[in-house]
């Protein structure tokens, strides 16, 4: 109460304007309801009130006013509060989210009154009111909303109707719920912000809301101009949130793109996870299309891709190592993750820079109603979320991390095993805040460590450092834009200090700075355009290889840095011809900058790049320009229904990337390096044309999609014989070029509800790559095409969870596919004191073939919504069968005799227990 | 129910850490055999000896195929040529020819079958003296090191080999032996058994570099390792090692070998490449010739290392089980002598005696009594 008298004082003195003499009141409220109120103010003033006293219901006043102008105690009363209040002469209107404007507006004064109704005016007020941030919550089914300047009757012609969807309870936007009108069989999807705009024809509407893990709903508007409507709308609270009902039950048939797959959060959670823990990139290695070369890698092959050719988003930032203790574990957080959006054949043209596919990792944003937090006990990791208001709604923060404790296990294990070490750390932090209904700001950042030695003197270490800062602004119903800024590292080392006089630290580094603007406009019902540009400058540092202590007579090693510059335009329209057809357009151009300061080496032209055939040596300074590659990419798609649960859809893509990741190893091991494209080196290049038929069946309950695809690669790197790829200083002469194809099918079965939901998916899918080039270099294989090392032909996938009631469900997870293909020994040879082995052609053979099965079950605390805590159990079995698949399969010679080995990870049944809290 | 979490824990962490186990792979069908060149044209007063064999298939049975009657020949750039005898087993053979450095060499191989090879020239390149031989006994295993330096900075890439030679003695001492069905003293001079010596050589390609140091100098490079618990060290020891220079090429070839046949396994491994040699088929260019020849010379070095220098935890494994056995003539109206030591299946140590007769012989199995069954027992003549 005291407070508020510098308050008031402070009104006073900014207040000039003088008023009647009999606006002075003096009262004494406490508690006061608004008829209390306005009650008093009309007995000692001349004032009458107008109003409506239901929306005033929840208004209580306490204060203690002397000789007060009424006008103070009325901004007093409403200050902080969605109420407004305007004074015409001796009326005065109370209103709730909206300000009436008591003067004509400027421009009325020259019309004649027919133009009163003009959508000037209208406009002008309608900006007005949309600049408060009090945008009205449509969160009841029954009521009527109306939206825009209400006149008598509705005018001819369409109008916009914008805003967000969220969460009720959080306030976290709803991606990817579908908007549908009935009527006029018009519908949109919310952005990455929940954010839609419909332009429809002006009256009275029926909007049909479905969002994946919400409750279907419906919501009444009467539409008279353009105009905000927020939706707020209920999650499938019984589920506790681990549990996934789908309401996105036609997206899959009514979406233009092909090959694009959207999980949430609850989906990711059900499928049993090594450990307990759930895995994002183990679930997306159980989508139609998305392999991996073995066990412990969480890189993937997408559609025949190289592992470097996914693009993994975090927020908008590029996450170059997605995985800890080299793939045990993904290195993304559960508690944090919202969804994941995975396009493998129609990448949109915001998109770019890799050629297989677009990883899309949402985290969530924190909740802006009420602090909220949760825990996981694992056997090896914990894990903790925190997130909660910052301020009056409008700001919120998510906070998440996770570590490991497994270095205490390994030190009780056999001595063989004691030397080794592993400790890993993963930290997410980020902010939203609105600062009105128009813009909107979200800061993301992200940290990862990883450190281990296993059985060895050499230790390894890897980090990814991100952050992002992006600014969403509408510029009306029609235009929004997003501004991102965001620097993204991953860099690593490895040292060994055994040996004193070559004791090294080997050091690593890829750095590169963001910047970008992507702009959506809505210009009418049947267009989406989505235009924009970006740039991103790299940063690699390839190698320094550093002396480690004093003894070290190590020549300090480091390999130039390089530096690029990429840049894109893009522009792209979804058009809806009919009701039935849907075309997505786009087109991308791409530039590339190889920057200086850079020494480059120049080969004989016609001649293999061999260190024998350098011709020149050039020195490029700071800054210059030292080769451009440039070419557009042309992203299309079509989609035609057949009937409301049956469409087709075809696509045709081009991409380019210019940034390479070397390694001769079978799996993305954290040593590898990545490269730059240079004049030695030319950017990949890939196209792909794909076609698609989907069907749902049972009321839209079971999704089926039958996917073919045919893939070209150009300029591809794989590797010479015996490459070094570690602290080389010619890169160039170590690799060669090649030309791919890669071609398959794609049978998905999803069902989405009842007590057994899952999808079941099998592949066919083969990838070849050929040098044939004789002045390239080496042939492989006498330049016939040979499989690439992720060639899988066969590759079935099941996912299934069963619930037996609302807190027990059972899941179980059965994966099998073609071996992968290796290089075998074909014959024997004595050399050297010892016998030896003649390799075949490269990936002439195949391993084993592999298969998996795994098992959790999943037991949830009661389902009361009013309590402290929200527990849950899983426990399970990872690989039940305890199948020894193999991950390699090697030839090692002891004592003088050949031995083949093959090598198995997880090669037991592996139980698990976790233990997961929510407060 | 702590307990019980902790041994969930471990499984856990056990199954973690990779298993390896035997595989068989599917069956190779190719018939090709490719020549394999093995050896130095050495450029001192030293012979050369080449060795020729072929590659067989990984399910022969065969070690080593040897490839016979083929001519060989050492070219030089200058002009000048000189050839080489066959010896057995297709090992090829010269006498010592000093090689002048300026010139470079290459190696014509016509095989009995006609077909033509030609090895690259390959420039000579001397191997410095070796500074020294050490070794380090460590708990688990002696680790031998060679460390060498080139003055002139220029050999920076070397290979070892060795040839290693022990002391052993058997479990037991056999005094007597069979002769013509009766059991004599053995002559424990000319004829020990208990006391011998065995040789092995690498098995292993061993390189050192010094390509990254600012200094041509080798430290400490491990040539090899023994466990505590092998024979070789139950004695005294001695190992031969053998130093050799290489080319940039030569050594990438010798790495690759390596890489290939040793060091694969691990997680972070590379995979395997294919060989590429510097001997050619004259006509086919595709067909692979294993092998790559260099030029040059040898330095060598021999340490010895007492058993009395190694810890006294070094204690050797019994390999063979030994146990001597009381064999009576008459043991329930078998005679044992007559049955174990005169049909061979174990050799008489020394009589058994009951009241001053002879009512038998203590006997043991032959690996545990006579060492010739896996060495020599003449002492060799570097040994001290």
């Amino acid at each position: 109460m005291r407070k508020l008298y510098p308050l008031v004082f402070c009104f006073i003195l900014s207040y000039s304007q003088v008023f009647a003499q009999n606006n002075l009141i003096s009262a004494n409220f406490q508690q006061a309801n608004i008829h209390q109120l306005v009650t008093e103010i009309e007995r000692q003033t001349t004032f009458h009130f107008f109003y409506s006293q239901p929306q005033f219901d929840s208004l209580r006043v306490t204060l203690n006013v002397n000789n007060e102008r009424v006008e103070n105690v009325l901004t007093t009363v409403f200050k902080n509060t969605s109420f407004h209040f305007a004074i015409d002469g001796q009326r005065i209107f109370l209103t709730k989210g909206r300000t009436i404007t008591t003067e004509v507006a400027t421009s009325f004064a020259d019309r004649d009154a027919s133009s009163l109704s003009s959508e000037q005016n209208l406009a002008a007020f309608t900006l007005g009111a949309a600049a408060d941030k009090n945008v009205a919550n449509a969160t009841t089914e029954n009521k009527i909303y109306d939206i825009g300047i209400k006149t008598n009757t509705f005018k001819s012609g369409n109008a916009v109707l914008a805003g967000y969807l969220r969460d009720i309870k959080s306030g976290e936007p709803i991606v990817g719920a579908s908007i549908y009108v009935p009527e006029t069989k018009s519908g949109v999807a919310t952005d990455q912000f929940g954010y839609y705009s419909l332009n429809i024809p002006r009256g009275r509407h029926t909007l049909v809301i479905k969002g994946l893990g919400m409750r279907d709903a419906r919501r009444q508007i009467a539409l008279y101009s353009d105009g905000k409507l927020n939706i707020e709308l209920q999650e499938q609270v019984t589920t506790l949130k681990e549990v996934k009902i789908s309401a996105d039950k036609v997206a899959n048939v009514r979406r233009t793109e092909l090959g694009v797959t959207r999980l949430d959060i609850a989906s990711i959670k059900q499928v049993p996870a090594v450990f307990g823990e759930p895995d994002i990139l183990r679930v997306v290695l159980t989508l139609p299309g998305v392999q991996s070369v073995g066990e412990a890698t969480t890189g993937f092959n997408v559609r025949g891709g190289a592992a470097d050719q996914n693009l993994i988003l975090l927020n908008d930032m590029t996450i170059y190592n997605p995985s800890h203790f080299f793939g045990f574990f993904s290195a993304f957080d559960p508690d944090i993750v919202k969804d994941i959006q995975l396009y493998k054949s129609s990448i949109p043209e915001k998109f770019g820079g890799r050629l297989s596919s677009v990883l899309d990792v949402t985290d969530r944003e924190g909740n802006k109603k009420k602090f909220t937090g949760s825990a996981g006990i694992g056997l090896i990791t914990s894990r903790v979320s925190i997130e909660g208001p910052i301020d009056s709604n409008r700001t919120s923060f998510i906070f998440g991390a996770r570590t490991t404790y497994a270095d205490w296990l390994l030190s009780t294990l056999p001595k063989d095993y004691r030397n080794s070490s592993v400790s890993f750390y993963d930290i997410n932090f980020n902010l939203s805040h609105e600062i009105n209904a128009k813009n909107n700001i979200y800061l993301t950042t992200y940290l990862s460590h990883d450190n281990f030695k296993l059985n060895s003197d050499t230790a390894y270490g890897y980090n990814n450092k991100n952050i992002a800062l992006k600014w969403k602004h509408n510029f009306s119903n029609k235009l929004y834009s997003v501004i991102t800024g965001g620097y993204d590292r991953y860099d690593y080392n490895v040292s060994s200090d055994v040996n004193p006089v070559d004791a090294y630290k080997l050091n690593f580094n890829v750095n590169q700075t963001n910047f970008k603007a992507d702009f959506t406009y809505y210009p009418s019902t049947n267009h989406t355009v989505d235009f924009g540009l970006s740039s991103i400058y790299y940063k690699l540092n390839p190698g320094s290889n550093q002396p480690l202590g004093n003894e070290s007579l190590l020549t300090p090693d480091v390999v130039p840095a390089q530096q690029a510059l990429e840049s894109a335009i893009y522009l792209g329209d979804k058009w809806d011809v009919t009701s039935n057809l849907t075309i997505n357009a786009g087109l991308r151009y791409s530039l590339y900058n190889y920057l200086g300061p850079h020494t480059v080496n120049y080969y004989a032209p016609g001649l293999p790049k061999e260190s024998i055939n350098l011709v020149d040596s050039v020195h490029y300074s700071s800054g210059k320009v030292i080769k451009t590659y440039k070419g557009p990419e042309i992203r299309l798609s079509a989609r035609y229904s057949l009937s409301p649960d049956f469409s087709i859809k075809a696509g045709y893509n081009t991409l380019r990337q210019y940034l390479h990741l070397l390694s001769n190893t079978t799996a993305i091991s954290p040593t590898d390096v990545y490269q730059l494209s240079d004049p030695n080196i030319k950017p990949q290049y890939g196209d792909q044309v794909s076609f698609g038929i989907y069907k749902n069946l049972k009321s839209n309950t079971i999704e089926t999609s039958v996917e073919v695809y045919y893939k070209r690669l150009s300029d591809y790197l794989d590797y010479k014989s015996g490459a070094t790829l570690v602290l080389n200083h010619h890169i160039e002469t170590d690799v060669i070029e090649t030309k791919g194809k890669a071609y398959g099918v794609e049978f998905f079965v999803k069902k989405n509800a009842g007590k057994l939901n899952g999808w079941l998916s099998y592949t066919y899918s083969r990838t070849f790559l050929k040098q044939d080039d004789p002045n390239a270099g080496e042939l492989i294989n006498g330049g016939a095409y040979y499989p690439a090392n992720f060639d899988k032909p066969h590759a079935v996938n099941f996912t299934g969870n069963y619930k037996f009631t609302h807190r027990y469900s059972v899941s179980l997870n059965t994966t099998y596919s073609t071996g992968r293909p290796i290089t075998l020994p074909v014959s024997r040879y004595y050399y050297d004191g010892a016998e030896r082995v003649l390799y075949s052609d490269r990936n002439e053979y195949r391993i084993p073939d592999y298969f998996r099965m795994d098992f959790s079950l999943n037991v949830d605390g009661n389902h009361k919504v009013h309590q402290r805590t929200h527990n849950s159990w899983t426990f399970g079995v990872y690989n039940l069968t305890g199948r020894k698949n193999a991950y390699s399969t090697f030839f090692v010679q002891e004592n003088g005799v050949i031995n083949s080995y093959k090598l198995s990870i997880f090669a037991n049944p592996i139980p698990f227990i976790n233990y997961n809290i929510r407060f | 129910m702590k307990g019980m979490f902790k041994y969930l824990l471990l499984l856990s962490m056990l199954s973690v850490v990779a298993c390896r186990e035997s595989y068989t792979p599917p069956s190779t069908s190719s018939n090709v055999s490719n020549l394999v060149v093995e050896g130095l044209i050495n450029s001192s007063a030293d012979s050369t000896i080449i060795t020729l064999s072929r590659t067989v298939k990984l399910t022969d049975s065969t070690i080593l195929k040897p490839e016979l009657h083929a001519i060989l020949s050492v070219e030089s750039d200058g002009g000048s040529t000189f050839n080489l005898t066959e010896l057995p087993k297709g090992r090829y053979y010269s006498v010592g020819h000093i090689l002048p450095l300026t010139n470079k060499y290459r190696l014509r191989i016509k095989t009995a079958d006609s077909k033509t090879y030609l090895s690259d020239y390959v420039e000579v390149k001397q191997s410095p003296a070796i500074d020294s031989l050490s070794w380090k006994a460590q708990p688990a295993a002696l680790q031998v090191y060679a460390s060498t330096h080139d003055p002139k900075n220029s050999t920076t890439y070397y290979r070892y080999d060795y040839v290693d030679t022990w002391q052993f003695q058997t479990a037991y001492q056999s005094l007597y032996k069979v002769v013509n069905g009766a059991i004599v003293l053995r002559d424990i001079v000319n004829d020990d058994v208990f006391t011998c010596w065995q040789s092995s050589v690498s098995s292993r390609v061993t390189l050192a570099s010094s390509a990254k140091l600012k200094q041509d100098v080798i430290y400490e490079a491990p040539v090899i390792t023994v466990p505590f618990d092998s024979e070789k060290l139950s004695l005294d020891y001695s190992i031969l090692v053998k130093q050799y220079a290489l080319t940039k090429e030569a050594f990438a070839f010798w790495t690759n070998m390596q890489k290939n046949t040793e060091q694969l396994g691990s997680i972070f491994d590379a995979q395997p490449t294919q060989l590429q040699g510097n001997i050619h088929n004259i006509n086919d260019a595709t067909e692979i010739v294993v092998g790559y020849l260099s030029v040059g010379t040898v330095t060598q070095q021999r340490i010895f290392i007492k058993k009395s220098q190694l810890p006294r935890s070094y204690l050797v494994k019994d390999l063979y089980s030994c146990h001597a056995d009381t064999l009576l003539y008459n043991r329930s109206m078998v005679n044992e002598v007559e049955r174990y030591i005169l049909s061979g299946i174990e050799l008489p140590l020394y009589p058994v005696n009951s009241g001053g007769a002879a009512i038998g012989f203590m006997g043991a199995p032959p690996d545990c009594a006579d060492c010739t069954l896996r060495g020599v027992n003449k002492k060799p003549t570097f040994w001290q």
